[in-house]
């Protein structure tokens, strides 16, 4: 804002100073002067600027700390390791900035790793290789990654286990397969051993068994770090491992991944029917009435399923905020292994206004909405006739009878006058 | 309010608009009261009368799990101590076969967002609750569940025709992508809710 109001106190200056040439001409000149200051003052910053982190290329003092990295490296003793730059690895692979200089430091230490005599690691495209690993690698490493003017770094956590059954709950990758259904598990994190795909051969072990090839429960799929299981079954859960040789050098190294395969049983979700209440409701004004809505499931599951009453279009809390009208509580019950749930709307006292309102059972799952309308019908004409039915039935007695007597009384004397004449 | 970009489409995503298509929508009279008082039933987290939030565990065909890096959502291998960081899904159901998706409690919420010829996955720090299919500008949080045998596919109803995906290789951003059937890509999940 400042620099906007002294540019339009200028430009009001000069239409002033109109005709003064020569004052205007050293105003230029002074302009120009300080223009050329500043683009110097610029330069000689952006130069300084842009220089100084080359010059500083070994010292971390001006390199922006990024924090630990949240994934730690659980590996076995005896295997090849890559460690892999965390905040890199977008830069590595993007070749956002190709001129990237990536350096390795252990536990706070100033030396760059790996050292001059160190012949078990290297780094290769910004990662670092450790082949084989050792208890003694373990710790904290810290990756820099530095271009001419940009610095920043990111600490990793190794973690070293011993190859024991004690160590799986660390170094195992959980993994979840649906019960009787088939599916895949996957030897994670080999991408870096991985030199043609087709040439990959794993070899996958369940408690330490190998699985035969033949087997037709188990199917390692050629050219891919997966094992496809046939119809998984309960028996199928438990560890697992899968491994592969890596040659370096002359040397053949085995790099294993531990799997823990969990058995699950689907939630299995059907398409809800609603199959009460009907339509219309008879009922009487002033009397309590329970209208339960009824939704059948079959083998789906309660739990994901949504099951309520509307009046109208509010929901019946906010449209009888009285509790005159309430839904009850909801039922979830069974019935030859079938699923139903069932929640009632109850009326204490049904008023005349409730055989104007929509009311609608709704339930809802996430495959499906479902909805039933129903309305409330007054029973009372209907009670007028049940109270005439008596009154009607006794009359029509009292006129089946007057109506005998008087056919009986006729017939009597017909009888009579036949009798008469047919007599003798 | 957008919190953070998840990523650049699949690869080759772009290349191929898609038509705009109509989502199908239910009786929508159902959804006009959002009022209602919080309660729990069965397992089931009731936040209001025509709301409920379920929380799914979501991991792709190849066993790969979510979970945050620098405020982007990745698939990858978790391992031992580290499967802690698993984001599970957050859900609202709205209508047939339709959610929002959220992550991290409900408070990043998962958005197909077109920018001239890009369209991207984005995490947007918005509450799942309170998110309504009836808004025009909410309708970039729906997805559309598909199912095929044990597993599920997640269509954006924003942007018909994109999958959620994540990339063959782990630790790659989550994304959408309009060519499902690409082989580096994996659209098929398993989806299964926590009890």
């Amino acid at each position: 804002m400042c620099t906007i109001h002294e540019q339009e106190a200028d430009t009001r200056d000069q239409r002033r100073l109109g005709g003064a040439e020569p004052e205007i001409t050293s105003r230029v000149l002074q302009k120009l002067l300080e223009t050329m200051f500043v683009l110097y003052v610029l330069i000689i910053g952006v130069y300084s600027f842009t220089v100084q982190p080359e010059e500083h290329t070994v010292a971390a003092g001006n390199c922006q700390f990024l924090g630990k990295h949240f994934k730690t490296d659980f590996k076995v003793e005896g295997e090849p390791v890559v460690l892999k730059c965390p905040q890199a690895q977008y830069w590595l692979r993007e070749s956002v900035s190709p001129h990237v200089n990536v350096t390795w430091h252990k536990n706070d230490s100033a030396r760059t790793i790996p050292g001059e005599e160190e012949t078990r690691m290297w780094v290769q495209d910004g990662a670092l290789w450790i082949l084989p690993a050792l208890q003694e690698d373990a710790g904290t490493y810290l990756c820099t990654v530095r271009n001419t003017s940009y610095c920043d770094e990111m600490s990793t956590e190794l973690r070293i286990f011993e190859k024991t059954e004690a160590s799986l709950p660390f170094i195992s990758y959980p993994q979840i397969l649906t019960l009787s259904t088939s599916g895949s598990l996957v030897c994670p994190e080999l991408s870096e051993f991985i030199r043609n795909k087709m040439d990959m051969k794993i070899q996958w072990y369940k408690d330490s068994v190998l699985l035969d090839q033949d087997n037709e429960k188990f199917l390692s799929v050629r050219g891919t770090s997966r094992l496809l299981i046939h119809n998984v079954s309960v028996e199928d859960a438990g560890y697992y491992s899968c491994a592969m040789t890596f040659a370096h050098e002359g040397m053949q190294y085995n790099v294993t991944r531990n799997i823990e395969l969990r058995v699950n049983k689907k939630e299995e979700e059907t398409i809800p029917v609603i199959i009460s209440p009907h339509q219309t409701i008879l009922a009487s004004l002033g009397s309590r009435l329970t209208i339960p809505c009824k939704v059948f499931l079959g083998a789906g599951t309660h739990s994901t399923t949504m099951l309520w009453w509307m009046a109208n279009t509010t929901s019946i809390e906010s449209a009888y905020q009285g509790g005159r009208v309430t839904e009850g509580q909801r039922q979830e019950y069974s019935e030859n292994n079938e699923n139903y749930i069932e929640v009632p709307l109850i009326f204490d006292p049904v008023i005349r206004e409730d055989l104007n309102t929509d009311f609608k059972c709704v339930v809802h799952n996430t495959l499906s909405t479902q909805m039933l309308r129903t309305t409330v019908k007054e029973a009372a004409t209907f009670s007028w006739g049940i109270a005439l039915a008596p009154l009607s039935l006794v009359f029509l007695v009292l006129v089946g009878i007057w109506m005998h007597r008087r056919y009986k009384h006729r017939t009597g004397k017909t009888y009579g006058l036949t009798t008469l004449k047919t007599g003798p | 309010s957008v919190l953070t970009s998840i990523s650049p489409p699949c690869h080759g995503c772009t290349e191929i608009p898609h038509p705009w298509q109509k989502v199908e929508c239910g009786p929508s009279e159902l959804w006009s009261t959002q009022e209602g008082v919080e309660h729990r039933v069965g397992h089931t987290e009731v936040v209001s009368h025509s709301r409920v939030l379920l929380h799914f565990r979501i991991w792709d065909v190849n066993q790969k799990t979510f979970y945050l890096r620098n405020n982007q959502l990745v698939a990858g291998y978790l391992q031992g101590p580290s499967t802690k960081l698993e984001e599970k899904l957050n859900v609202v159901p709205i209508e047939s076969h339709a959610m929002f998706l959220g992550i991290h409690g409900g408070k990043l919420c998962l958005a197909c967002v077109k920018s001239g010829d890009e369209t991207r996955l984005q995490l947007e720090a918005v509450n799942i609750t309170d998110l309504s299919k009836n808004k025009e500008q909410d309708k970039r949080f729906t997805f559309i569940r598909s199912d095929s045998g044990p597993t599920t596919s997640f269509e954006s109803a924003a942007c018909p025709g994109w999958f959620l995906c994540t990339a063959l290789e782990a630790d790659r951003p989550v994304s959408l992508t309009n060519t499902p059937e690409e082989a580096m890509l994996v659209t098929k999940f398993y989806f299964q809710m926590e009890r």
